[in-house]
């Protein structure tokens, strides 16, 4: 999974949630496929917080995606999308 | 036996040997009977006397023992007084005159009638059996009784009887028209004929509340001999406006009427002789009539009741623009495009917005609620992915695959806003399009999309769907897909029968306008895109749902045009076709 995840956008999510007593690196440690410690913070992050309310900010159009009881709506609109 | 005779006749029979033969064990048959009655509350209905009433077991309207048959049987003994049966009961009684005489039918009958078998047991009274569950009576339908008195009813029939030579025979009835001619091969009635008769002047004006800003200027009657019929029909929508007004002369009859989004709900609706059937509303427009080729019919008490030959007087009024009923996917246009089969993406994003998202959204707490057991062929594919493997629910509806197995990790996004709520319970979910998955490339090692795609109404639509799975699946990457085939019966491959109906309308008379979505009856899919009912179960709300239909192969063949597929596994399941297929 976390190969497949893009580690610093989710690093940067993850700060904004303002999880205390987590050590969040910023960038994925390069033994990170052994490092216990590294490990349990990722499955923290990807398994146990969920976000209920909130928003998705796409980095390059600044599209916000809204978050509503641990919902994400990506439904883009009928303007954003060529048929 | 009955033999039924084709065509006007009295009804006559000739018995056949086979049903006077012994009975196999009829004391231990009669036996379970009279408990069977002693639960209903008629404990101590049994008689080992002879009496005038005689319970006849297993002779029921439920059973399939025509009450002509047992009108046969009885009707002409010495004392036979009355039949007495049951729509809803799997009995009936039979009564005669005096106790002789029930002797002497029980000593005939008893334990001989064996096709079908019934069981004569004397009865020390006549039970009151409460009335048959009320009936359904359709929305808009009226019956007005004694519409004309004996004297017009008389007037009316020297005149048809004078034009006798003027009726046209068709399969099993005869017609004559009067204003317009009725075209049987486009179902509507458009070339004029003789005017309409003095004789109905007086008829048509009584008639005028009923009509109310208009006069009816078509007639057409009908002529019925005992066990003639006309097939079940809708009086075509953009032919006629409402209401259809209906005079019955001479006869009475039962009318069948079956809803044309629900085949299981029926009802027969007695028409007495002279009475005035009114059709207005949903009894006009949603639902189908017809009348049964039967020599009599049940009545309201059930007692049997004979038709004699009957003449129906049907008033109606032309229409010279398009329908404009309520009743949107009932009709017979495809009403500017709301029903119209998808040419282009515009026409299918509206009719997949009404038809699918707005249903589902509708329906959601009902439909979920019928959605709790997993397939065991996705279930099978989701268990043979390996652990760790990340899985997308690709239309997820009420996330029932999402907790499937705790060694994967699950997403899944579907467009229901409603169902997603459900979902949420279940995993992570997002709302969002298999036209734009939410979800960068590559990334996904499985991906399940069940019973999603054939509700995509154009084969672009399909094809991009498919396309955007294979966008989000890694290479190597696997895929299930299932959708509703449009054969429900065999192995998916179409019978010749089914490939020659699906081409022809259910119902003996065509129904207008091919390229309007046509609604799925409840028997064999007839068209490849269909509208299909769903009734929501909390106030009988009727909505409709909009399917495209697979061939055999063709989801197969839909994939395979994407040169990095790979179909791994073809299958097909109770009325669904499952393909697994692979990312190069």
């Amino acid at each position: 999974m976390l190969q497949k995840v893009e580690y610093p956008v989710l690093a940067e999510a993850a700060k904004v949630t303002n999880i205390e007593n987590l050590e969040i690196p910023n960038e994925l440690p390069s033994d990170w496929e052994n490092n216990e410690t590294f490990l349990n913070v990722a499955y923290k992050l990807l398994n146990c917080i969920n976000v209920v309310e909130g928003e998705l900010e796409c980095p390059e159009t600044g599209r916000k995606f809204i978050i509503r009881d641990s919902i994400p709506n990506m439904l883009a609109n009928e303007d954003e999308v060529e048929s | 036996m009955v033999l039924p005779r084709k065509g006007p006749s009295r009804v006559h029979f000739v018995f056949s040997i086979r049903h006077m033969q012994k009975q196999r064990n009829p004391q231990k048959k009669k036996h379970l009977l009279v408990k069977k009655l002693a639960k209903e509350g008629y404990t101590d209905i049994y008689s080992s006397e002879p009496s005038k009433f005689i319970y006849l077991g297993n002779a029921g309207f439920v059973c399939g023992v025509n009450p002509t048959y047992l009108q046969e049987l009885f009707g002409k003994l010495d004392g036979f007084y009355k039949l007495h049966s049951f729509r809803h009961k799997s009995y009936a009684f039979v009564e005669f005159k005096t106790v002789e005489d029930g002797k002497r039918a029980y000593e005939l009958y008893d334990s001989k009638l064996i096709q079908p078998p019934i069981y004569l047991i004397f009865a020390r009274y006549l039970p009151e059996i409460e009335a048959a569950p009320k009936a359904i009576i359709p929305k808009g339908l009226s019956v007005i009784p004694e519409f004309v008195s004996p004297e017009i009813e008389e007037i009316l029939l020297k005149f048809l009887n004078e034009n006798e030579d003027k009726f046209v025979d068709m399969k099993n009835r005869s017609v004559l028209h009067f204003g317009y001619e009725f075209d049987y091969d486009s179902n509507s009635a458009f070339k004029k004929c003789d005017d309409i008769p003095s004789v109905f002047t007086q008829l048509i004006e009584s008639m005028q509340p009923y009509f109310d800003t208009y006069y009816p200027d078509q007639v057409t009657v009908n002529r019925y001999r005992p066990g003639q019929s006309i097939p079940m029909h809708v009086d075509t929508h953009s032919a006629f406006e409402e209401p259809i007004l209906s005079l019955s002369l001479q006869s009475s009859i039962n009318l069948d009427y079956t809803h044309c989004a629900n085949p299981t709900v029926s009802t027969e609706i007695p028409l007495p002789r002279r009475s005035l059937l009114v059709m207005k509303g949903e009894s006009r427009y949603c639902w189908r009539h017809g009348i049964r080729p039967r020599a009599s019919d049940i009545g309201a008490d059930g007692e049997l009741v004979p038709r004699e030959e009957r003449y129906s007087i049907t008033f109606r009024k032309i229409r010279t623009k398009p329908c404009e009923c309520p009743f949107i996917e009932y009709c017979d246009w495809n009403r500017n495009g709301i029903t119209a089969i998808p040419s282009n993406n515009e026409s299918a994003k509206q009719v997949e917005k009404t038809y699918v998202q707005q249903v589902y959204e509708d329906i959601a707490e009902h439909f979920s609620q019928t959605r709790h057991s997993k397939w065991n062929a996705v279930a099978n594919f989701l268990n043979s992915l390996p652990d760790g493997s990340v899985v997308l629910d690709a239309g997820c509806g009420n996330g029932k695959y999402l907790t499937t197995n705790t060694d994967k990790f699950y997403m899944g996004f579907d467009t229901c806003h409603n169902l997603l709520k459900v979902a949420n319970t279940k995993g992570e979910v997002m709302n969002g399009s298999l036209f734009e998955i939410p979800i960068k490339n590559s990334v996904c090692d499985a991906v399940i999309c069940i019973a999603v795609i054939h509700h995509f109404s154009t084969v672009e639509r399909r094809k991009a769907a498919i396309a955007e799975i294979s966008r989000v699946l890694s290479p190597g990457g696997k895929a299930l897909i299932t959708v509703w085939s449009i054969d429900q019966k065999t192995d998916g491959e179409m019978s010749a029968y089914a490939k020659m109906r699906s081409n022809k309308e259910p119902t003996e008379m065509k129904q207008e306008n091919n390229a309007k979505l046509m609604i799925h009856d409840g028997t064999d899919f007839t068209n490849c895109d269909m509208l299909v009912p769903w009734q929501r179960s909390r106030d009988g709300a009727q909505f409709f749902r909009y399917y495209h239909l697979f061939y055999k192969d063709e989801l197969d063949k839909l994939v395979e045009s994407f040169d990095d597929l790979t179909v791994t596994d073809s299958s097909y399941e109770q009325g669904n076709f499952i393909v697994i297929f692979q990312k190069n």
